[in-house]
């Protein structure tokens, strides 16, 4: 059946992507992107985009959406393979790590590896922000998320509740 | 950190090891951390597991998170496979992740049932569009914040724009980004230009 070829596919590439989601996840969203709308097409960027920001109004760590993605391929079956796959190769490194530790600790290595990554990250995250934006419909999403992003860098404000408000100056001005 | 209240009589080091928490303490703790996260969890971990708890103290807090930051994964989940770890071994690890995973994962679940049922409502995907093109925005921030020491480096700055290019413009796969982008960077890092 077409859906379980789809979970299959989606297991492996959240497996693979397992191993590189260094910085969290977000970097790795580019790559989603394509596989979920580009080249499957089963949802739209509008879908994708806005089961981040529903995952970022719950609670937890931020990899739930990644459930969310799997739930609209293949339910409850989805969300859990999606999870279980991301999750294997951080788990399998942190159990041998924690093993390791203070050897870990003193290598010195690790600060420059770490170094190096850190603008890496940063500019698949940059990617990542940009595939977002396609899902924008005009130019009032784009003059939200500009106030949005001046508030964050000026203020200590809640992401919490810029979203609400998001929601709340959606609704008023019918984007 | 400062603000942490210090103890009358500091405890010795063997009771400290001698310490482990049940497996239900456990499961507990990451549980509270996982329902209490909203829009980053570490502050949450930082404060239930050194503050409350006392299972760890602050500098082995950041210690651990600087490992956890560089093993791939959400730093509090790889957290708390390192604390179960620690304490419970394998099993442990599972019970953790299971506690900081588990019930988020049916709360967003449920509210994406909610969403979905009233998702032919214009006003609610007009709000979605909304609440979207915020946490585009927070996303941007948290790239910005997390860049750390490298913006006032040119060659940081350059790797940057080079790994976000090639990823949207050049359609690479993550894994090569990664390792072509990462090998110079780490390159960069040890001559001391990142």
């Amino acid at each position: 059946m077409k859906g379980s070829d789809q979970l299959v596919d989606m297991a492996l590439l959240y497996f693979s992507l397992s191993f590189l989601c260094i910085g969290g996840t977000i970097p790795l969203v580019p790559d989603m992107h394509r596989f979920f709308v580009d080249t499957r097409g089963l949802m739209t960027t509008t879908e994708f985009a806005g089961y981040i920001a529903l995952a970022q109004v719950a609670p937890g760590p931020n990899i739930l959406y990644i459930a969310l993605f799997g739930y609209h391929v293949a339910g409850i079956a989805g969300a859990l393979t999606a999870l279980t796959a991301i999750s294997f190769a951080p788990f399998v490194m942190m159990v041998i790590t924690t093993r390791m530790f203070t050897r870990l600790q003193q290598n010195p290595w690790r600060e420059v590896v770490l170094r190096g990554l850190a603008p890496v990250t940063v500019g698949l995250m940059f990617a990542g922000c940009m595939v977002l934006t396609r899902g924008f419909a005009d130019w009032r999403a784009w003059a939200l998320a500009g106030v949005a992003f001046v508030v964050f860098m000026t203020t200590k404000l809640h992401p919490l509740w810029m979203i609400g408000a998001g929601a709340v100056v959606g609704v008023a001005f019918g984007m | 950190m400062l603000d942490s209240s210090v103890p009358i009589a500091p405890p010795a080091p063997a009771a400290l090891q001698a310490f482990v928490p049940s497996r239900r303490a456990l499961f507990l703790a990451f549980l509270q951390i996982g329902v209490s996260a909203f829009g980053g969890a570490l502050p949450w971990g930082r404060r239930i597991l050194v503050e409350d708890r006392k299972w760890l103290d602050e500098r082995e807090f950041a210690e651990i998170v600087t490992v956890c930051q560089a093993i791939p994964g959400p730093n509090m989940v790889n957290m708390a496979v390192f604390v179960g770890t620690r304490y419970h071994g394998i099993f442990g690890a599972l019970i953790a992740f299971v506690g900081i995973v588990g019930v988020p994962l049916v709360i967003l679940l449920l509210l994406n049932s909610v969403y979905h049922a009233f998702a032919h409502v214009p006003q609610v995907q007009s709000g979605m569009h909304g609440m979207a093109a915020v946490a585009t925005a927070y996303m941007l921030y948290m790239s910005i914040k997390m860049g750390g020491p490298f913006w006032k480096r040119p060659w940081g700055l350059v790797l940057c724009a080079a790994a976000a290019a090639l990823a949207l413009f050049a359609h690479w796969h993550m894994a090569l980004v990664l390792l072509v982008c990462g090998a110079v960077g780490v390159a960069l890092s040890k001559r001391g230009d990142l």
